[in-house]
């Protein structure tokens, strides 16, 4: 029996560039109990929402992040859409999943980076970003913007994407999709990778389900839920989509669902580029949402599934805007998943958790 | 294993032409729709105030009794929705970026005095709907009804909406 | 499995019963937030099942009235009850991990509660133009069918037919066949206003014949849960057949229970389709729940039970 000592680890560490901060109950080297602490970068824009106009607060949206960008700014206009009742053509739903998946891709890949960085993985670090660079230099030529779009608009999307640029984006996507593949193999079948991870920071199936654990957290450990099967706009529309889920409950195992949730991101923009409708982007929006209007909404980001809702009050700005992001939810499942590890296994299970805390705090 | 994996791939690259550009001799050219600064065509600019209202972060004013349209450039973030409430389309996204400036102050352009007869004849363009309404007014009794109703088909139907729409209203 | 959203009001004492209920029924547990009204805060729990988000909302808690917390089922609720505390003034009460106001810290106490004189004056323009509007959209729908509506009405009386035809036969053919194409879709549309404030004019008068169909889909429903509530049972006792006697009496003895209940509810007010929400949370649904557990479930949630109410 050890003496019990408190750790702090974060918010500033060298594994994880988010504010996040860790009470670590240590005995004996062994973490008994973890007590997350955020935080650090409140800045309030549920309160924003009630002073900028619901077209405007679109701009403030997708700021909430940089990495779930398009995701925030799309899941915050459907949710108004649903609120006021608008239905938005087909073809801006496909280019709005286009996108969305787009920056799945680049979330994940930025994530491999960071995690080989985490193991002093140099040059693998090096690899992923030069690829992510690329899905970057999409997003500029189709959106004018390389992190932040402004693409979305209530009613559909700003600009369309022609062709030629579709087809820019195929043979991209084929590229990223060979190198990735060599990338993942190098990266996982690393036996130091493996042993690293491989049974640290389990989550069996019942806890995470018990947890109510969101995106390639729970699918990690087996729980079959991603809202894209929810089939909302173009995911509809595809021939065929089951999330991925690993049995292994594990790090490596959560390691393995984003690398495996790439190419399929690349399949369904495959997808839908061969299946988009020509047609119209946007449709007019007019008037406000009506007094005590109510809406909800989800959408499967990178790190999962965040929910939206908001409420009207006649006037142009909206009541009360509420975002629940991933990782929020996923905040007491990492608490749990840190209680009976190795304090040298913190980092590896916070990384492989992905946490977004900017996001958390909004 | 996964060492010699990745060995090849680095080793490979060293054949391969870099991922990046030689920064200040090279640059990168610029994507047609890139987002760089908002520019302004001051002569189509007729004063509304559309923009200043609009903008999420307040960094463009109008001044109507000065005639000058101003923008802070390290205030604003390229959303571009300036762009899309302007009536007259005089704002636009120039891809280039604003470039950097060691002292914070705006720009400031002055819009010259629109020319007067150009604004009339553009308020003048929907010309022959007065004629019917003046029918549709007209205080005649249970008459009116059928000569519009007549009056109505007979027209094109793209302004048989608009006149339908104006009665009801 | 469609994404589908409700929203469902629930009262303060039966919220904790409720997420019991939710988790037994395996609901996944989504957010929880607080929204400022005129008549104190509300919260709403969503969760989600097969798609259907459900959103339970707990109107007008009061500054100082007690909530007990959810975290004791679905650990994930403790940051969003954290946050209610303190954005909004909520008195959370026996959160999992407390942060005890230092979650965000924020510089001025209940910052979401705070209205400004602008937004409240634009609010207050809000409901009073949506008032009017609601008013003239009434008004045309209490006058009498007979009287032309105000508005975009267009009757064609059989005397203006008359006249119009002496007119068409004067017109060139292909005019007629336009003016003819006018008249109609005119019909048209003064059919579907009329019967559009035909209805509105019977839900604002709530008048004789509605109330006797609203009685009638009342004793369908009715009639629809006995025949589901069969079904059930048979269900059931094919369920029991299986279970250890001592098991079988305890869930039996439940089900009566449960039986009596629904009947005194179907008398008093048989009012939706659905299972009402109280009986739903009662205490003999539940017991009967946990009944059909496995012991281990039912054991945390019969201690998570006992805690909230003091047993």
């Amino acid at each position: 029996m050890g003496k019990k000592s408190v750790i702090p680890f974060g918010p500033q560490h060298p594994v994880l560039p988010e504010p996040l901060h860790l009470d670590l109950v240590v005995e004996d080297e062994v973490v008994i109990e973890a007590v997350p602490q955020i935080g650090f970068v409140h800045r309030g824009l549920e309160r924003l929402v009630q002073t900028k106009d619901y077209n405007q607060f679109i701009y403030v949206a997708e700021r909430i992040c940089g990495i779930c960008a398009f995701g925030h700014s799309m899941g915050y206009a459907e949710t108004v859409e649903r609120l006021m009742g608008v239905e938005i053509p087909k073809r801006a739903e496909y280019l709005r999943v286009i996108w969305h998946e787009l920056s799945r891709v680049h979330s994940h890949i930025l994530w491999l980076g960071l995690a080989a960085d985490a193991f002093g993985h140099e040059a693998l670090f090096m690899h992923c970003w030069r690829l992510r660079e690329r899905v970057l230099d999409l997003f500029e030529k189709t959106t004018g913007g390389r992190v932040i779009f402004s693409v979305v608009k209530v009613g559909g999307v700003q600009r369309d994407i022609d062709k030629d640029m579709f087809d820019q984006f195929i043979s991209t996507l084929e590229g990223i999709k060979d190198e990735y593949k060599q990338i993942c193999d190098a990266f996982l079948t690393d036996p130091s990778v493996y042993n690293r991870t491989a049974g640290v920071g389990l989550i069996p199936t019942e806890d995470a389900l018990n947890l109510s654990m969101v995106g390639p957290f729970a699918r990690a450990s087996n729980v079959g839920y991603d809202v894209r099967t929810l089939g909302n706009g173009a995911y509809g529309d595809l021939s065929d989509f089951s999330p991925i889920v690993s049995q292994n409950c594990d790090c490596y195992a959560r390691m393995e669902v984003r690398a495996a949730e790439v190419p399929q991101s690349i399949d369904i923009i495959e997808e839908l580029i061969a299946k988009i409708p020509a047609g119209d982007i946007a449709v007019p929006v007019k008037g406000s949402p009506a007094v005590d209007s109510e809406a909800c909404n989800v959408v499967e980001q990178p790190r999962g599934e965040c929910f939206y809702y908001a409420k009207g009050n006649g006037t142009k700005y909206l009541d009360r805007m509420r975002m629940r992001t991933p990782t929020s939810q996923n905040l007491a499942g990492m608490a749990v998943a840190l209680e009976g590890c190795d304090v040298a296994d913190v980092n590896m299970i916070v990384l492989t958790i992905d946490p977004c805390i900017s996001c958390t705090e909004r | 294993m996964g060492a010699f994996k990745l060995g090849k791939m680095t080793f490979g690259s060293l054949f391969k032409k870099p991922e990046t550009v030689l920064y200040p001799v090279v640059t990168k050219p610029q994507p047609a729709g890139l987002k760089g600064h908002i520019a302004i065509d001051v002569d189509d600019c007729i004063l509304c105030g559309m923009c200043d209202r609009s903008c999420s972060t307040d960094c463009i004013r109008v001044d109507k009794q000065a005639r000058t349209w101003t923008i802070d450039r390290l205030q604003c973030v390229q959303c571009g929705y300036c762009i899309t409430v302007c009536p007259k389309k005089c704002l636009s996204m120039d891809p280039n970026y604003a470039p950097a400036s060691t002292v914070h102050e705006a720009d400031v352009f002055a819009v010259p005095e629109q020319a007067k007869p150009e604004k009339k004849a553009e308020t003048k363009t929907p010309e022959p709907a007065p004629a019917v309404e003046k029918a549709a007014e007209s205080p005649v009794e249970q008459h009116a009804d059928e000569q519009l109703v007549a009056l109505i088909g007979l027209m094109d139907e793209e302004k048989a909406a608009k006149v339908r729409s104006a009665l009801s209203m | 499995m469609a994404f589908q959203q409700e929203f469902v009001p629930l009262e303060l004492e039966q919220l904790h019963r409720a997420a019991a209920v939710l988790k037994v029924e395996g609901w996944r547990f989504i957010q929880t937030h607080a929204v400022n009204t005129d008549d104190g805060i509300d919260l709403y729990y969503s969760f989600m099942k097969d798609g259907r988000v459900v959103n339970y909302r707990v109107a007008g808690v009061q500054k100082g009235q007690a909530v007990p917390s959810i975290t004791d089922l679905f650990l994930a609720a403790f940051v969003f009850e954290n946050e209610a505390r303190e954005l909004f003034g909520v008195d959370m009460r026996d959160i999992a991990i407390d942060f005890d106001g230092a979650l965000y810290a924020p510089a001025q106490a209940e910052p979401m509660t705070i209205i400004t004189p602008e937004q409240k004056a634009a609010r207050e323009k809000a409901r009073k133009a949506a008032e009017a509007k609601a008013a003239k959209d009434a008004a045309p729908a209490e006058a009498p069918e007979g009287a032309a509506p105000a508005k975009g009405g267009f009757v064609m009386t059989p005397e203006r037919r008359a006249r119009l035809d002496a007119k068409l036969a004067t017109m060139s053919p292909e005019k007629v066949a336009k003016v003819e194409a006018a008249l109609k879709a005119r019909e048209a549309e003064a059919a579907a206003s009329g019967s559009n404030t035909a209805s509105g004019s019977a839900q604002a008068q709530a008048s004789a014949p509605a109330a006797d169909s609203r009685e009638a889909t009342q004793e369908k429903a009715a009639g629809a849960t006995a025949a589901t509530a069969a079904a059930k049972d048979a269900d059931l006792e094919a369920k029991l057949a299986t279970m250890d006697p001592a098991k079988a009496a305890k869930v039996r003895a439940a089900l009566a229970g449960k039986a009596a209940a629904s009947e005194a509810a179907v008398e008093a007010a048989p009012a939706a389709a659905e299972e009402p929400l109280a009986e739903r949370f009662a205490d003999e649904q539940l017991e009967a729940l946990i009944g059909l557990m496995d012991d281990e479930k039912a054991a945390v949630v019969k201690k998570a039970l006992n805690m909230k109410e003091g047993k």
